[in-house]
């Protein structure tokens, strides 16, 4: 076989080096806002040609809708209809800002049913096992997660305001997750029946008024939502669910270094 | 199945640090390997690799979703090299060499395959720096000629004769004896 044949294939079996571990959480740890947040207004094109082709692709199915927003297009996500495909077990690393593990962290892990065929109605939200799971990370900061349908997490350190909330990105190996305050910059709500039963599993839209963005979000057993905001713009809350009035909440504002809890929402019976 | 690069670069370009972080942990192996083949220094590699990550979140809003993120993270990557690698007065007696090889003969034909693979690991990583960059974007990157000479800003020519250089230096590495009129570069 010619030497350059050979070399080119050769070349696609040369070994691949891990990361070096800590790398990834100095790297979250020096992060500082952008210079500035941009105001997100998309050219129809730069939004379409990638959505489209992640459609056509076939594996997303549905994971995007393009809709209107005051005569501009938004980018809408709708979180937890992907199920991803797990090959291993994924070790989450918990650290807080310092890059230190975080011992005793509280994980509650939870997933989504997988759709039979991508384009089909969206998965529902399992909550129970094995779809649902509570667990501590180690001594060593690690929870491993070896049931491939859990694709979320959230985690509160026992001790410290830190938490932090996200997806399984990994298909197997390790994932560091930076634990970050808990405080500042965030609204939080509950949500409740007229007889005052918390709702979970709700999913309340979080719309950025200055970036004409949406953000999902989702309720816990006890009807808790939490949003990680950026401070200083002006967001809407609204929901929409079978059974319920719709419920919107303008002018949201947090200023830098702030906590919004917002009141017990009681929604009314359609 | 993974969500898309653009929605979790939407949430980090809102702030949300944990979007970051899942890009950061979808894409950092794959700027450390390049860096790494890059440079050949892992320490230099990993600081480099934290700077490419630092560099595009200040710029994420460059990044328009046209084209993979990837290669838009390797580019920041590459500058970065570039740049560390001026620093250090890089100069390279390229044309010092005299190079030959014969084109017909394959001296990876003498290893097992396993063999082969470290060895070639080792020639590429002992290749001068101008033909490493350029063999390393082109074959193990699979970029076009074009980006690879926009990108280390020299001409499409260049790219092509480092290109055909270092392939000549790798069949002389990897050969058992150094060809008559030809130096052997070494491993």
């Amino acid at each position: 076989m010619p030497f350059e044949k050979n070399l080119r294939r050769l070349i696609k079996k040369l070994p691949e080096h891990d990361v070096p571990s800590g790398l990834q959480a100095r790297t979250l740890a020096q992060l500082t806002e952008p210079d500035q947040l941009q105001k997100v207004g998309f050219d129809m094109k730069l939004i379409l040609i990638p959505a489209l082709t992640l459609s056509m692709m076939g594996a997303l199915g549905g994971l995007f809708v393009l809709r209107s927003n005051n005569q501009q297009i938004s980018l809408l996500p709708f979180p937890g209809k992907i199920a991803r495909t797990q090959t291993g077990p994924v070790t989450l690393h918990f650290v807080d800002a310092s890059g230190q593990a975080v011992p005793q962290a509280r994980v509650t892990l939870w997933g989504y049913e997988k759709p039979e065929k991508p384009g089909e109605a969206p998965p529902a939200l399992v909550i129970g096992s094995p779809n649902r799971v509570e667990a501590l990370s180690d001594a060593q900061g690690d929870v491993t997660v070896t049931n491939g349908h859990l694709s979320y997490f959230s985690a509160t350190a026992a001790a410290l305001p830190l938490h932090a909330s996200g997806e399984i990105t990994v298909s197997e190996g390790e994932q560091v997750v930076t634990l970050t305050e808990h405080p500042e910059h965030t609204i939080t709500g509950r949500f409740v029946d007229t007889q005052g039963k918390p709702l979970m599993g709700l999913k309340p839209e979080l719309y950025v008024v200055d970036s004409q963005t949406t953000q999902g979000l989702m309720t816990d057993p006890q009807g808790h939502f939490i949003a990680w905001i950026v401070p200083g713009n002006e967001y809407r809350i609204s929901l929409s669910a079978p059974g319920y009035r719709p419920f919107v909440r303008d002018h949201i504002r947090v200023e830098k270094g702030q906590k919004l809890e917002l009141d017990t929402i009681t929604l009314q019976a359609q | 199945m993974q969500i898309p690069d653009l929605w979790l670069v939407q949430k980090a370009k809102n702030g949300d640090t944990a979007a970051f972080g899942a890009l950061l942990t979808r894409h950092s192996r794959r700027v450390y390997n390049l860096l790494l083949r890059l440079t050949g220094n892992a320490a230099l590699a990993e600081d480099l690799t934290q700077e490419t990550f630092l560099t595009a979140y200040q710029r994420l809003s460059d990044w328009r979703g046209v084209g993979q993120l990837s290669t838009w993270l390797c580019g920041i990557a590459v500058k970065h090299h570039l740049t560390a690698r001026r620093k250090t007065h890089f100069t390279e007696p390229l044309d010092a060499l005299e190079l030959s090889a014969d084109s017909t003969s394959d001296p990876l034909e003498r290893y097992t395959e396993r063999e082969a693979i470290l060895a070639l690991d080792s020639a590429i990583a002992a290749l001068p720096d101008s033909c490493r960059e350029v063999f390393v974007l082109v074959r193990l990157q699979e970029m076009r000629y074009r980006e690879v000479a926009d990108l280390l800003g020299i001409p499409l020519g260049t790219v092509q004769s480092r290109l055909a250089r270092a392939t000549m230096l790798l069949q002389n590495s990897l050969s058992p004896l150094p060809q008559q009129g030809a130096k052997r570069h070494a491993l």
